[in-house]
């Protein structure tokens, strides 16, 4: 497979102050709040939230699945959105997506070996039949579905979640993406697989020097799947609340929302009976009135007055940017309990 | 914090697909004491929520038991007629089924559901002393007592999950099964629910049998833990030593291909291969983890691995010497 | 699966059930009837007239009798059936044809097209359709069976549109389909590639119905007279043993309008099990195993 053709530091997609809003009859939802982004090759981007948090939203509009409502979204300078159709897919194409359930996005009455061989004989014109059928093998064996020859005729009800996933994660990459945007690969795959999958997400970036938008709402996972010049946006309601270098707010989160995650993130080492982990949880689902101020205040542990009069602002710490008030002297802080 | 509350013997379930049969309950047996958290761990697949149905008998009613006994305090709940069963049900034993938020009547307030289920088995109860209760049970969930006058659709899924929770544990049962209660919610609310059970547990001693998938969730949550793998028990222990110190390959592959905060990638390995088929005539023959078993041995493939006792640890492997 | 695969699944289905199974048989009977009576019985041969016979009871000579004229009821039965199969499938294929471009064409596009095309299909969804038919043959006299073939099509085409739309557009909103745009495909060949074939054992199944539908509506034109296709029809027997023979009010006569009434009622039944038994065993086996 040839490699991506963007150089390091060359941006493949910005996004720039891109919001997007529903309009139901009754009322307007922000889905995404104005947020900005860079894509660059050989580069994992962590997006961290629960459902509601406008992450998906946010890998929709990089994907070019959803049209911002305000802002603008560049692929290389251009523009896809005022492009001509016939561009408009040219660019889409560069930019694949992963679906959280991959059985959904398998056609049900396809054997493994219809649903590849169709977009490979769409991507590389003119091969003969015993070509596509190698490429279809090596596919799949890059995706560890093995033995490959016994797969071909099978239906994806044959195979497992974890199978299914890594399918259409190789599926998406025949047209040579520069940009992969996987929403919540692993939530629906069994435990036992779901590092398989993260370990080919990781292939695709280091070998074929993709950049890859990772979605999740398992922190621990960002740990596993970055490098240390990966990026993390951790997300709630439809902003970005902290963003930065993936180890370093992993190591020392300052927005509250960001502490309480990665204290409640799986650890073996956790004891039997752990007072503290419970007090953190039992704290979150207390609420109070939503007003107009930070959307976290109703839930966070270090919210004061203003919390909850006046939308926080972005404060910069070093290569660090978080949405709060109080970020400066949250800095190094613990979530309090008792 | 010793006695068997609940004892499952030697239970054996199929349920009935277009296929065949599916043997989702192979020969388990499980002691469940008082005042614990019990946590039973299976993946898709495993027949975990069989277990649960063929106890309780809700749910479709497409599963045959074919032997064993679960005895609740000497009564073997797999021989009372189903009025006898419902009535524990409401009474002394408590079962939070899968996704039980979509069963709240969207046409009836809280406290509607609170009086129907009070008063259908704790007749002798009058109004104010149901909604009493109902507040009592609402604050132990975290949940505000004016959630009392909203309907289902008014609360998010959280709220509704809690509000299912807090109507069972109001006809004050002393055991509660709960099968995958949250697995429908944001991560956040997930945990907090589940730290909440504790709570209850800790503070009341209600004994609780809590059947998912998620392992995460029950760290730093359960006392023990049972591996349920291709309808059968293979692993029960306290849920720190199974986690430090894995005894059955299954296991140890499992707690292997978790991604925790405190491992280092090279650290986390997927388990090869698939789950079993629990069809009847296709499951593995010997220990049915012996395909994808990284130590099997001849014995494996041909003798099903018995149920040994070591200290207070249990697992099924023909590694072990009783 | 594949096609052996499939058809060993099929008869193991049909093993389990005994209505399936007697349907089935019935639908093959039907249709061996229709399409080699003609051949193994000569009507100017084993249709006699025979006025020493009229209103015999069943031997072996004549397995149902003979009617008021001395012909032999079995083998008109048989020999009925050709026209029976025949105005069956023509109808059901024109209406499936309309119903099928119709449904396709509404469910994915969208839009405005939809709009108009369902409404349309609304408007001869809420005509009652034999009413419809009557009236639209007595305009034209007793008409050849090409048109009211045509005529009984066309009221039976708008339900199955209806429910094939609703299948393409619930298809439409799978992930795969955008996956599928996502990666190059176009609209059209998603369609044909893609979607059609997801939907095909739901066409089928359909036509199997609509099948079923249009004898009842053939037949009970003939019944009325207005269609003078052949006198084996089973509809056109009907209407001879009860406006001509009288056979209803001659107790002897009860093998005459008997006859073609068990085998109206068999051959319907037996469409409609066959339909149900595809339903449940071939459609489900599409949908998702976990």
């Amino acid at each position: 497979m040839s490699h991506a053709t963007s150089t390091r530091d060359e941006v493949i997609e910005s996004l720039n102050e891109v919001s997007v809003v529903f309009k139901t009859r009754r009322r307007s939802v922000e889905a995404l709040g104005k947020t900005s982004l860079e894509l660059r090759p050989r580069q994992i981007i962590n997006i961290v939230g629960e459902s509601g948090s406008g992450k998906t939203t946010l890998g929709r509009v990089v994907a070019l699945l959803q049209k911002p409502t305000s802002g603008k979204v560049l692929y290389k300078g251009v523009d896809p959105w005022m492009e001509p159709p016939k561009r408009f897919m040219e660019i889409k194409k560069k930019i694949q997506y992963v679906y959280q359930d991959p059985y959904a996005a398998l056609n049900p009455v396809k054997t493994v070996y219809e649903t590849l061989a169709s977009v490979v004989k769409m991507y590389e014109k003119g091969l003969s039949r015993n070509q596509v059928k190698e490429r279809v093998i090596e596919l799949l064996e890059l995706a560890n579905i093995t033995p490959p020859e016994y797969f071909l005729n099978k239906y994806p009800h044959h195979l497992s979640g974890g199978m299914r996933q890594r399918l259409c994660i190789v599926r998406a990459i025949i047209p040579n993406p520069e940009v992969l945007v996987a929403d919540e690969p692993i939530s629906m795959v069994d435990v036992s697989m779901k590092a398989s999958i993260l370990n080919l997400l990781r292939s695709l970036r280091s070998q074929m020097g993709m950049n890859i938008l990772y979605i999740t709402h398992e922190l621990s996972s960002v740990k596993y799947i970055s490098d240390p010049q990966d990026k993390l946006l951790v997300m709630y309601k439809g902003h970005v609340v902290e963003e930065g270098l993936a180890s370093e707010i992993l190591a020392k989160p300052i927005h509250p929302y960001s502490k309480i995650l990665l204290s409640i993130a799986p650890s073996l080492s956790r004891r039997g009976d752990d007072e503290k982990l419970r007090k953190i949880l039992l704290l979150s689902t207390r609420s109070r009135i939503q007003g107009k101020g930070c959307v976290f205040a109703d839930r966070c542990p270090f919210a004061i007055e203003k919390c909850f009069t006046e939308p926080p602002p972005i404060v910069q710490i070093n290569h660090r940017r978080v949405l709060c008030h109080r970020a400066s002297e949250l800095v190094g802080e613990d979530v309090p309990v008792g | 914090m010793s006695e068997p509350i609940l004892l499952i013997e030697n239970l054996t379930a199929d349920y009935l697909v277009r296929e065949g049969l599916i043997r989702a309950v192979d020969n388990v047996s499980l002691e469940v004491r008082q005042g614990e958290l019990l946590g039973i761990i299976g993946e898709s697949g495993s027949g975990k929520t069989t277990l649960l149905q063929a106890i309780t008998r809700v749910g479709p009613l497409n599963f045959i038991v074919r032997s064993g006994r679960v005895l609740y305090r000497n009564v073997d709940l797999l021989k009372l007629p189903d009025v006898e069963l419902r009535r524990l049900l409401g009474t002394r034993i408590g079962f939070v089924f899968q996704a039980a938020q979509n069963s709240l009547n969207p046409f009836y307030r809280v406290r509607d559901h609170f009086y129907e289920t009070l008063s259908s088995h704790y007749p002798d109860l009058d109004k104010v002393e149901m909604e009493n209760r109902a507040i009592q049970y609402l604050e132990l969930m975290h949940l505000n007592p004016n959630v009392l006058n909203l309907y289902p659709h008014q609360l998010s899924g959280g709220m509704k999950q809690r509000v299912v929770i807090a109507l069972v544990l109001s006809t004050q049962p002393e055991l509660v099964l709960l099968d995958e209660p949250v697995s429908a919610l944001d991560l956040i609310t997930q945990r907090s629910i589940v730290a909440n059970l504790k709570e209850i547990n800790t503070k009341y001693g209600t004994t609780m049998v809590y059947v998912t998938h998620d392992v995460e969730s029950l760290i730093g949550l359960a006392h023990r833990i049972a591996i349920y793998y291709g309808g059968k028990i293979v692993e029960v222990g306290s849920i720190e030593q199974v986690l430090k110190d894995p005894l059955h390959p299954y296991t140890k592959a499992l707690i292997d291909s978790l991604i925790t905060t405190d491992k280092s990638s090279e650290e986390v390995k997927s388990i090869p291969g698939n789950p079993p088929s629990l069809l009847v005539g296709h499951k593995p023959q010997g220990c049915v983890f012996h395909p994808r078993c990284p130590y099997v041995k001849d014995i494996c493939k041909r003798v099903e691995p018995p149920m040994l006792k070591l200290g207070d640890r249990h697992v099924a492997c023909h590694l072990y010497k009783g | 699966m594949s096609r052996f695969e499939g058809t060993k699944y099929f008869f193991k289905g049909l093993a389990r059930s005994w209505t399936s199974s007697f349907a089935f048989i019935g639908v093959v009977l039907f249709v061996a009837a229709g399409l080699l009576g003609q051949f193994l019985i000569d009507p100017l041969r084993d249709i006699k007239v025979d006025s020493t016979k009229i209103f015999s009871p069943p031997s072996l000579e004549h397995l149902l009798g003979t009617d008021h004229m001395g012909r032999d009821i079995f083998k008109q039965v048989i020999l009925g059936s050709r026209d029976v199969l025949f105005s069956g499938l023509v109808t059901a294929s024109i209406a499936i044809s309309i119903g099928a471009v119709i449904g396709l064409l509404a469910g994915y596009a969208g839009g405005y097209i939809d709009g108009v095309l369902m409404t349309l299909t609304d408007i001869i969804l809420l005509t009652p359709s034999f009413p419809l038919i009557l009236i639209l043959t007595s305009i034209f006299g007793k008409l050849d069976p090409v048109t009211v073939t045509a005529t009984a099509s066309l009221t039976m085409w708008p339900g199955f549109a209806r429910g094939l739309r609703a299948r393409i557009i619930q298809v439409k909103g799978e992930a795969f389909v955008e996956a599928l745009w996502g990666l190059g495909f176009s609209r059209l060949r998603i369609l044909f590639r893609e979607v059609l074939p997801l939907v095909a054992p739901y066409i089928a199944i359909e036509y199997i119905r609509l099948f079923r539908g249009a004898i009842f509506v053939v037949v009970g034109i003939s019944f009325l007279g207005l269609m003078p296709w052949s006198p084996y029809n089973w509809g056109t027997m009907l209407n001879v043993a009860y406006f001509q023979a009288r056979s209803l009010f001659i107790p002897s006569g009860f093998w005459h309008w008997f006859s073609p009434l068990a085998a109206i009622i068999m051959t319907e039944w037996s469409f409609t099990q066959f339909a149900r038994y595809l339903e449940e065993t071939w459609i489900p086996r599409l949908k998702a195993y976990e």
